[in-house]
């Protein structure tokens, strides 16, 4: 048994430049395979970097649009709006517009014109269809003759 | 509290209740002055059925003397006749009197009517209410032809008068509608002004600016109504026309009522909008 390991480890040592030579040969080839490696990197990573940029950029916004979409914080602000403009514009503008003196002048024009229909038939009854008289004619001409 | 004091916090408290009392004062006046004219009126009325009753009832006496004169020719008869006839005419024409007195309290009182139109329509039935109270003291002194010779007078007097009466109401109802116009025609300068107010405090105002052209256009045509009538009206001239231009007259002023009440129609409208539009009402 030790013999054999004797053997091995002369085999070993007799080829010491043999595995000396590989290794270089094997470090070199991993030094010329990375520097290829790096060098097809290189070449492709700004297309791949900006790629992938804008798929990260493209997620985001997607992302942000889809949470702005679902955003209520300004849901009111129609309601909001209107309320500002009928509210506070009004008040800030400083001028408040009565038109209570308007309503009143309708209210008039109205009485006015029920009063006229009273009118027109107060005078009607009581002065064009007023018969009264109406035998005068016939009992003046009875004195004349 | 000083003497000076007291007398100024009394004079002050006076002078308050002072005005409070003077403007309920003027507020019955107003109440007071129209309740007046209607008591007026329903009293001229009442005067007017009153002098028809004794007319009636003289015109009765007059054909029952005439009846039996016809019947029994004397002397005592034909007196009776003469007499019934004198009292006839004579209540004939209070009735009339009172039948203008009645017009004229009408005109006289209302509130509702131009003042110039007002004062030429009481001066046209004055005139006529002398004419006839000149007659009064001829009829009862008049011999039997002068009777005779009254009554014609009093007759075509009385065609007149109705073709008068007509006329002279055609008049009132114009004069009348004329004050409405003139009232809506003041409105509306108010209208525009408010408009305008509401346009400088940044409002939209088109529609009201629009429907205020509306209304305009209403009164303008009311107004050409109104005179048509009024011409209708002052045509009257003689019985024979008289029904024939009062109609039309009446037409008239029906049709400018109308647009009268269109115009209202355009007013409620731009009073809704000028609420709509945000005005305040305070």
């Amino acid at each position: 048994m030790l013999a054999n390991e004797c053997k091995v480890i002369k085999f070993l040592v007799m080829n010491k430049k043999f595995y000396i030579g590989f290794g270089v040969f094997l470090l070199v080839l991993f030094i010329i395979g990375a520097i290829y490696w790096q060098s097809q990197k290189v070449a492709v990573s700004p297309i791949e970097s900006e790629v992938s940029f804008e798929e990260q950029a493209l997620e985001q916004d997607a992302a942000d649009l889809e949470g702005l979409e679902k955003d209520q914080s300004l849901e009111n602000l129609e309601q909001d709006l209107n309320e500002i403009a009928e509210e506070i514009i009004p008040a800030t503008s400083g001028k408040k517009i009565d038109i209570t003196s308007i309503e009143n002048l309708e209210s008039e024009l109205a009485l006015e014109l029920s009063g006229f229909s009273n009118d027109l038939s107060d005078l009607e009854g009581g002065f064009i269809n007023d018969t009264s008289l109406d035998t005068l004619d016939s009992g003046l001409s009875n004195v004349v003759e | 509290m000083t003497k000076t004091t007291k007398i100024i916090s009394t004079l002050a408290v006076l002078a308050i209740l002072v005005g409070l009392m003077s403007q309920s004062a003027s507020a019955l006046t107003l109440k007071e002055r129209d309740a007046n004219a209607k008591a007026k009126y329903q009293q001229a009325q009442g005067q007017y059925q009153k002098e028809v009753n004794f007319y009636k009832s003289a015109r009765q006496d007059f054909l029952n003397a005439r009846t039996k004169y016809q019947q029994f020719r004397n002397a005592d008869n034909k007196k009776v006749l003469e007499d019934a006839a004198r009292n006839y005419l004579e209540k004939a024409v209070k009735s009339l009197i009172s039948r203008l007195e009645t017009i004229k309290n009408w005109v006289a009182n209302r509130g509702a009517l131009p003042e110039a139109e007002k004062q030429a329509i009481v001066a046209e039935i004055n005139q006529d209410i002398n004419w006839l109270n000149e007659r009064l003291p001829k009829i009862q002194t008049a011999s039997p032809t002068a009777i005779k010779e009254e009554a014609k007078t009093v007759r075509e007097y009385w065609k007149n008068h109705r073709a008068k009466v007509k006329r002279i109401t055609g008049q009132i109802w114009a004069a009348r509608i004329s004050f409405v116009i003139g009232k809506a025609e003041g409105f509306s300068v108010k209208v525009d002004a408010k408009i305008q107010e509401l346009k400088a405090a940044g409002k939209d105002t088109s529609q009201l600016e629009t429907w205020l052209s509306d209304f305009n256009q209403k009164l303008s045509l009311a107004k050409e109504k109104y005179e048509a009538a009024k011409a209708k009206f002052q045509a009257i001239s003689s019985l024979a026309e008289a029904n024939h231009l009062f109609r039309e007259g009446h037409q008239f002023i029906k049709e400018a009522d109308q647009y009268i009440r269109q115009a209202h129609a355009q007013l409620v409208q731009i009073v809704k909008e000028m609420r709509k539009i945000g005005a305040t009402v305070e």
